[in-house]
């Protein structure tokens, strides 16, 4: 009977090592994560700081475009009321984001499209610069979601190993939701000269 | 004799065959150590040369690093996308992330435009902002990118010209902050320059004796230009160069197409 505790308690203690290890990998992982998505984050906010600016600059040039700039502000608050803390990552979550998200991309590229039917606000300086910070922020976006979904999915196959997969749910470790590369709006825009 | 000839001409067969799947071209090329990799092919040797030196010094007076890559095929990636991925993966710069890459791909006969990127390290993002980045090509490079035919060096070296002096004023490791100290430095890495350059030059001369001693040899064979283009692919005249030091990229920088 006392051999019997011995050995429960010897596995017990195994297991108590093993599993409290994997738990600080698990935690550093998800801190990640975490990280990953507030770069997210702030690149989107990026772009929506820029947007403001962007539609007075164009406004000056093509004031009877007011559909394609009102949408675009329209966009813009919607996407801005759609924020999602990192623990609150959940596949609808992300895709309600995504969403809102690609509108903005959307009536930006409307926005664009118009201007180039204006050679004068083409021409304008601050105009450019607009347009050049625009793309990199675009760019910066896919970058920050190509690394959000890479340590995700390292984090995912770790939760999902034996034996974590057994205790990974308790302690609140589940699965994160991973971009999905919508049609066009994942691909920064070209400027052809 | 003759055996012996073909042992060692079997063994030099086998010898490619092994090394060859490493130049099968992958979607992103291995880091050379270099700075400058004419991977397309558009510079001539001086110039290849002429821009290490001039990079490499600047790397090591200074911890920013520029590396130029110019390349035929970007695998069906975006130029920005390209220039990111690949400056990640080589990890140029310091860990400053203080690294600019400046990708060019030529015209060539699939496609008939010019691409340009010059994408900014992490670090690099505030001292060159993509407005910048994009005055840069536009106003800079343009010029040489119209002619015609193309000059993709005169393009590469004004934006070099540009860039420089913009990342001096950022990171700036080998001297105080000092404005006075500025000058003196440039005074020191153009001594340096010269002083390379100079090396450089009794090299070339050494280099073309020896290759006319080994082509008297009976053993032609053995002396082809394989191995010639290893060995001045590879070390590039034996420079101090530290490799590349872990930067990062985040998207940052701005391109053209032309």
């Amino acid at each position: 009977m006392k051999k019997h505790l011995m050995t429960f308690a010897v596995i017990l203690g195994i297991a108590v090592a093993f599993t409290s290890c994997n738990y600080n990998s698990l935690v550093e992982q998800q801190e990640n994560v975490d990280k990953a998505w507030s770069e997210v984050e702030n690149q989107y906010q990026r772009r929506s700081d820029l947007i403001p600016n962007l539609v007075a600059t164009v406004k000056g040039y093509a004031a009877h475009e007011e559909n394609t700039l009102t949408a675009v502000v329209e966009a813009r608050a919607n996407a801005s009321s759609v924020t999602i803390q990192a623990e609150e990552l959940t596949d609808e979550n992300l895709a309600r984001f995504q969403q809102a998200q690609d509108a903005l991309s959307q009536g930006i590229g409307r926005l664009m499209a118009v201007a180039e039917a204006y050679p004068d606000l083409k021409a304008n300086e601050n105009f450019q610069e607009l347009q050049a910070q625009l793309e990199g922020t675009e760019n910066r976006i896919a970058v920050a979601r190509r690394n959000y979904n890479e340590v995700a999915q390292q984090y995912n196959a770790e939760i999902r190993k034996f034996p974590t997969l057994i205790y990974a749910g308790w302690f609140g470790f589940n699965k994160k939701p991973y971009f999905q590369a919508a049609a066009g709006a994942d691909q920064a825009p070209v400027v052809e000269f | 004799m003759s055996r012996l000839r073909l042992i060692g001409l079997v063994g030099l067969i086998s010898l490619i065959g092994l090394v060859s799947p490493a130049f099968a071209a992958p979607e992103f090329p291995a880091a050379t150590n270099l700075l400058v990799n004419d991977f397309a092919g558009v510079f001539t040797l001086s110039q290849v040369r002429e821009m290490e030196v001039r990079l490499e010094t600047f790397s090591d007076t200074t911890s920013n690093q520029i590396c130029v890559v110019t390349m035929n095929d970007l695998q069906g990636y975006e130029p920005a996308d390209y220039a990111q991925r690949l400056g990640q993966k080589w990890g140029v710069g310091s860990a400053k992330d203080n690294g600019v890459l400046i990708l060019l791909k030529p015209r060539t006969e699939a496609e008939r435009y010019i691409d340009v990127f010059i994408a900014t390290g992490y670090g690099i993002e505030g001292a060159l902002p993509d407005a910048l980045c994009k005055r840069i090509i536009n106003n800079y490079m343009a010029p040489f990118l119209r002619q015609d035919p193309p000059d993709y060096y005169g393009a590469v070296e004004a934006a070099v010209s540009q860039i420089e002096p913009i990342m001096l004023g950022e990171y700036n490791e080998g001297a105080d902050s000092d404005e006075e100290l500025g000058t003196a430095e440039l005074v020191v890495i153009i001594f340096i320059i010269v002083l390379i350059l100079l090396m450089f030059g009794t090299n070339r001369r050494h280099r073309g004796g020896r290759g006319h001693l080994f082509g008297s040899g009976n053993n032609s064979d053995y002396s082809s230009g394989s191995f010639g283009g290893f060995s001045s692919g590879g070390s590039s005249g034996g420079s101090s160069f530290g490799g590349f030091g872990g930067g990062s990229f985040g998207g940052g920088g701005a391109g053209g197409r032309f």
